[in-house]
């Protein structure tokens, strides 16, 4: 399995039956989700393959990264939709975004994944992961919609100005799914450290990208100023 | 422990962490925003990646098996993830959600491949109907909580670790707090844990308190030599109590546990049977004519509700200790 400090690979293009059924860029429509949530309450199936319409690609594409493996990322995928899908209570309109509830869910799953196959099978222990493929364009292929992209940009932008001992230790846990003490013991790192950089990491992310991300209601002065 | 709070968001905080992270949560609102701040971003994390087009059967197969799935609330094995809903009842689906057609499938099996048929062996797109006899049911019990991502056959799903916790008094109260992103049936499961601590420190309780009568006289029963001792017999004037430390609750319409005493030439005599109840924190009398004094006790699970001439299946036996 890769080390999570390797670039992300090319999508395949043209694989046998892969056609690329591109549909709608992702982009932002609270009240779309929001009716979109109301059916699937209702118990409406196909409204379920709309909300994958919007946010399937997003989903698919963090759980691939996490997991370093196709199949992997799709058996996430479908069972956070249909765990939505058994009981669409779980999320709360009144707490935040569809979308983000929905990602959240999604790393929490691929984390769970990506260690119970790490049980089996160990995770290539990266030497060192400096967020690099962040600062760098995605390469060709690596398609983004049109609005995706200006907020994926400023991600990587606020990425690449974080002291790379922050964003060391994110990436591993973030996008590689190990917990503090696993980064402590690969980073040679005390785990007190390590959890004082996640912190702050996160902290610093959150003030240089703003208002770009906010959507906690909008006071700013919250538990991590 | 906003720090904790920020590894939690993250899911990257050790079993025992995140459990105290979920507890604290709940009384905690300015934890909570923080949660709530960390997953903003994270989703911005999210976002930043090169993104790909999933396969369309994928797609296909969600749809596929929400329709056959019906919406019935989560499992109690999940633990809440930042933005989780508190106090997430299931719901009562509406009912024309409930269709029962065919057997279930669990949302947990890859999607299917090009070529292959769909479970329940009906091509996508299809207006349902029943699976055809010759396709076998697919081994699928949709009441069954999510099992995670593949946990089909070959991938276990890892239980979380929680034996042994005892939690601070109060857990029900929290339950009911507002908005704390913790899930009721999670402290159903951690309240059940914390009774069953209690009720074994009662059980031993009631122990050492008839211990310390006069006059009495008690065996330890244990599954085997060295092993943990799963009850108790307490010897007092003849009469006999039973103290049940780790008996399995057995179903009292169709079972029965039966004291023996093994006589001096090892044969066994039933003394008497006995029930274990759920929480029940005994001592057990065990009714008995006969106040004949043993010197080893045991105890045997029987089918029925009548102790037969001999044990079926002994679960534990022990000496009268001096």
């Amino acid at each position: 399995m890769a080390g999570i400090a390797d670039p992300p690979e090319r999508p395949e293009h043209g694989r046998p039956g892969d056609g690329a059924a591109r549909r709608e860029p992702p982009r932002r429509d609270d009240a779309g989700d929001a009716r979109l949530v109301q059916r699937i309450v209702a118990g409406d199936s196909t409204a379920l393959g709309e909300l994958y319409d919007r946010f399937g690609r997003q989903s698919y594409s963090l759980a691939r990264r996490i997991c370093a493996d196709e199949g992997l990322a799709e058996d996430v995928v479908q069972e956070v939709f249909l765990a939505f899908w058994k009981d669409p209570s779980r999320f709360d309109p009144n707490r935040g975004r569809f979308g983000t509830w929905l990602l959240t869910l999604v790393h929490h799953k691929s984390v769970d994944a990506v260690r119970r196959e790490s049980a089996i099978r160990r995770r290539t222990v990266p030497a060192t992961d400096d967020g690099a493929e962040w600062n760098a364009p995605p390469g060709p292929g690596a398609d983004e919609g049109a609005i995706g992209a200006v907020v994926a940009g400023q991600v990587r932008d606020a990425l690449g100005r974080l002291p790379a001992e922050q964003r060391q230790v994110l990436a591993l846990a973030y996008y590689g799914g190990y917990t503090q003490r696993e980064v402590a013991a690969m980073t040679g790192v005390p785990l007190g450290t390590v959890k004082s950089r996640m912190f702050t990491g996160v902290a610093r992310l959150r003030n240089l990208l703003g208002p770009a991300l906010s959507e906690s209601g909008g006071d700013l002065a919250g538990g991590m100023s | 422990m906003a720090e904790q709070t920020v590894g939690w968001a993250l899911h990257a905080l050790e079993p025992d962490e995140e459990f105290e992270v979920i507890d604290h949560l709940s009384g905690c609102a300015e934890c909570r925003r923080t949660a709530a701040e960390v997953s903003d971003v994270t989703t911005g994390l999210a976002t930043a990646l090169p993104q790909y087009e999933p396969p369309p059967r994928l797609r296909e197969s969600i749809v596929e098996q929400a329709r056959r799935t019906p919406q019935e609330g989560r499992g109690t094995g999940e633990r809440p993830v930042p933005g989780d809903r508190l106090g997430s009842a299931p719901q009562v689906p509406p009912r024309h959600a409930r269709r029962a057609e065919g057997p279930g499938v669990p949302p947990t099996g890859r999607p299917q491949r090009p070529g292959s048929p769909p479970p329940g062996g009906r091509p996508a797109g299809q207006q349902p109907s029943q699976p055809p006899p010759s396709q076998p049911p697919p081994a699928a019990r949709p009441e069954q909580p999510t099992g995670g991502a593949g946990s089909g056959p070959g991938r276990a799903r890892r239980k979380p670790r929680r034996a042994g916790r005892m939690l601070v008094a109060g857990v029900a109260a929290l339950a009911l707090v507002v908005g704390g992103g913790v899930v009721f049936n999670e402290f159903q499961g951690i309240r059940a844990e914390r009774d069953a601590s209690i009720a074994q420190a009662q059980q031993m309780e009631g122990v050492l308190t008839a211990l310390a009568q006069p006059g009495t006289t008690h065996a330890f029963l244990a599954p085997e030599a060295g092993r943990a001792a799963v009850a108790a017999v307490l010897v007092h004037d003849g009469g006999r109590e039973i103290v049940p430390m780790g008996l399995e609750p057995n179903q009292v319409d169709a079972q029965t546990y039966v004291l023996w005493g093994l006589e001096a030439d090892g044969s066994p005599r039933a003394v008497g049977t006995f029930d274990v109840r759920s929480g029940s924190a005994g001592p057990l009398s065990v009714a008995s004519v006969d106040r004949e004094a043993f010197g080893t006790y045991a105890v045997s699970l029987e089918p029925g509700r009548e102790a037969p001439s001999e044990p079926t299946a002994v679960v534990a036996s022990g000496q009268v200790g001096t």
